[in-house]
């Protein structure tokens, strides 16, 4: 089930809800175990992929930035299954208090067979993480804080 | 580094023969399964190995076959799901194996006897109780057949050396013994691959190479080639 | 085209071999860890059998002189790229003269380099596989040394994600079919093959202890060292051939497990065979460790194999649907 505008090609709105692509993503988040992930796109409206089910569209923005901190969020690439630790690895990439620094990996996101780096944008020192290990973030989630 | 890479050439002291009758067949791993003759070496044993090994090739879940002396290894593309029902299916395919001659092609590979690779001549005459121009006389003169290709790229297994000069591998190996090498191993006799350890008696040199990984075939020997040694110097 | 900065001896170019020539007594070769080659390639969206580089000594060290993708999969050698770290099983886009190097890892014992195309080296006798022992294929037949120079084929490289991504390891996704034991000793899953029952009550010593992996090891086989497990009189038997996986044991009754570049005949009496799917781990043991074979059978073979299929075409469908979605996500 597909709202929105008529495909045409180009826009990047219309690629998002390109059914092909939506299709999969669908199938692919019902695969990670992840009930649904938002897209917000350029013009400022959210896409929700519900996973095995669909999409549906929403004009206004309703998703509510939790984010009071002062500190720098650092947000999940995609929606899966946060992983301080790499699978092949005994120990985090980052530890709390330590100087981080622009493209650094400091944690992973698993999604179904693969995993995401979660990076570092801007320097700082690692003020916490947000997550349980294994827990479920969305994209855009904030999983970690940064003091600049 | 490695000591066994480049393992003697197998001429055991004990042969463990499988005994008349059925043939043996065990597997090795999952993927592969071996399939040995019974009874005594001999040529027809080893031409119904052939036979068998023509035929296990065109199944569809072979990968490759290896026919060694007078067995044949079978190597499968992946596990299968009736190992039972496949080694069933080779030993009827064995039982109905008639004995086939490969016509092969003749070699004729020029050797160099004596000289300075054959530093084993003199072991070989002191155990076959003859004299190196008897020893060499009676390799050059015989008609071998080539068994199987194995152990190295291309090395070919003879058969056909006069038994009065059949002699034992050695106990401590060559450690680097050059690829040409002419060599007696027990009751087989070869032209050796590769440069490094064997355990073979040498008794020349050939220059002829007997594998090019760029040509097709790359090995210049097939099972059931016949070889003839051509007594290009002597140099005793 | 890649550049070898560093490098020690026998880090060769591997693909998964080379099949149909065994009966000319030419090895297989190919990959130690067939299943970190692979998954390398898919990473990279290369055909699963691309060359790849083999690095089994470290430190290595590499330039690329183009634009490319790389995968690094199999032993976590502490990858930098640039000096920045990269995480094991990873996949990243790399630029001309950006430097690569790998590290001795702490665990395992090879890592793989994949590149977008594949390693272009001439295919020979249908295999990019170097055959040190027959010194032909790979890189001239080779390893590789300092100031090597590589060509990568086609241009086929994905727009990978900022920062890259990667593949979840098999000992952590397959972790329930490769079962770990608690002293860490590798376990191996083998099944009796020809000559066992002449070994008699012997052969329980061969399941019951642990072996230690000799410095005479490598790509050829594996030399154990443990309590010799003798013959009451020793037997050879008439030259066979044999593959990677089988467990030989000669007249010092230790065993020899042969590896991808196996002698392709044997003679010595032959106690076991490791069951295929349990060669990547074998591959990736060090010299120094320790290893228990755990008798199986082809039906447990079977379900471990359908498992690590499975992990596989997981990964083979979910990169390019996980590189489509990034590249909608980026370009909000």
């Amino acid at each position: 089930m597909i709202k929105g505008p008529k495909r045409k090609s180009g826009s990047i709105a219309e690629q998002v809800l390109d059914p092909v692509i939506l299709g999969k993503i669908a199938l692919w988040l019902d695969e990670a175990g992840v009930n649904s992930i938002e897209i917000e796109t350029k013009d400022g409206r959210l896409v929700r992929i519900v996973a095995g089910a669909g999409v549906s569209t929403d004009n206004t923005d309703s998703n509510p930035d939790l984010s009071v901190s002062p500190a720098m969020p650092v947000k999940a690439p995609i929606a899966g299954h946060f992983l301080p630790v790499h699978p092949a690895r005994d120990r985090a990439e980052a530890t709390i208090g330590a100087a981080v620094i622009p493209e650094q990996i400091i944690g992973f996101v698993k999604i179904g067979p693969l995993v995401m780096p979660v990076r570092v944008e801007e320097s700082g020192r690692l003020e916490g993480c947000c997550i349980e290990p294994e827990a479920l973030v969305g994209y855009g989630d904030t999983v970690f804080l940064i003091e600049p | 580094m490695i000591s066994f890479q480049n393992k003697p050439l197998s001429t055991p002291a004990f042969i463990s023969a499988v005994p008349a009758g059925e043939p043996k067949i065990s597997a090795i791993g999952t993927g592969a399964y071996l399939i040995e003759a019974p009874g005594a070496f001999d040529l027809e044993a080893q031409r119904r190995i052939w036979a068998l090994a023509h035929a296990v090739e065109q199944w569809p879940e072979v990968r490759e076959v290896v026919p060694g002396v007078t067995n044949l290894l079978v190597i499968l593309k992946r596990t299968p799901v009736e190992p039972e029902q496949f080694e069933a299916r080779l030993l009827s395919e064995w039982n109905c194996a008639r004995a086939i001659d490969l016509v092969g092609k003749t070699v004729e590979i020029p050797v160099t006897y004596g000289g300075e690779h054959a530093t084993d001549l003199a072991a070989v005459c002191d155990y076959t109780r003859l004299t190196d121009r008897e020893v060499v006389q009676l390799h050059w003169q015989g008609d071998y057949t080539v068994v199987a290709l194995g152990s190295a790229p291309g090395f070919g297994y003879l058969h056909g050396l006069d038994p009065r000069i059949h002699t034992p591998r050695k106990t401590v190996p060559s450690l680097r013994m050059l690829k040409g090498t002419v060599t007696i191993g027990g009751m087989q006799t070869g032209v050796s691959v590769l440069t490094g350890p064997n355990g073979w008696n040498s008794i020349g040199f050939a220059e002829l190479p007997m594998f090019d990984p760029t040509k097709s075939p790359p090995a210049l020997l097939a099972p059931g080639d016949k070889v003839r040694f051509v007594p290009e110097r002597i140099e005793l | 085209m890649i550049e070898v900065l560093q490098t020690g001896p026998l880090n060769t170019v591997q693909d998964l071999g080379r099949f149909g020539f065994r009966n000319a007594g030419v090895t297989s070769s190919g990959a130690m860890d067939r299943l970190a080659l692979t998954v390398g390639n898919l990473l990279v969206g290369n055909g699963e059998g691309e060359a790849a580089l083999e690095v089994q000594t470290f430190p290595f060290r590499l330039r690329v002189n183009r634009d490319t993708t790389v995968a690094i999969t199999g032993a976590d050698c502490d990858a930098r790229l640039d000096g920045g770290r990269l995480p094991p099983w990873w996949a990243v886009a790399v630029s001309a003269g950006q430097v690569l190097e790998l590290d001795t890892p702490q665990r395992s014992a090879r890592a793989y380099l994949s590149f977008a195309g594949g390693i272009d080296v001439a295919p020979v006798m249908g295999s990019r596989s170097t055959s040190l022992r027959g010194g032909f294929g790979g890189l001239d037949g080779r390893f590789l040394a300092v100031n090597d120079r590589l060509g990568i084929g086609g241009a086929g490289a994905y727009a990978m994600p900022p920062g890259g991504f990667g593949a979840m390891p098999p000992e952590a996704a397959l972790a329930d079919h490769f079962p770990a034991s608690e002293d860490g000793t590798l376990l191996v899953r083998a099944v009796p093959a020809g000559e066992y029952a002449l070994f008699g009550g012997e052969a329980e010593r061969f399941w019951s202890q642990t072996w230690k992996i000799s410095s005479q090891s490598d790509r050829t086989g594996y030399r154990l060292s443990g309590e010799p497990i003798k013959l009451a009189s020793p037997v050879e038997l008439r030259s066979h051939g044999v593959v990677p996986g089988v467990v030989q044991m000669p007249p010092s009754g230790e065993p020899i497990v042969q590896m991808s570049d196996a002698n392709t005949a044997g003679g010595y009496p032959k106690i076991a065979g490791v069951i295929d799917i349990d060669l990547w781990r074998l591959g990736q043991a060090r010299i120094g460790s320790r290893l228990r074979f755990v008798r199986s059978s082809v039906a447990e073979a079977l379900a471990v194999e359908r498992a690590v299929e499975a992990y596989l075409e997981d990964i083979r469908r979910t990169v390019p649907m996980l590189v489509q979605a990034i590249a909608v996500m980026s370009r909000r």
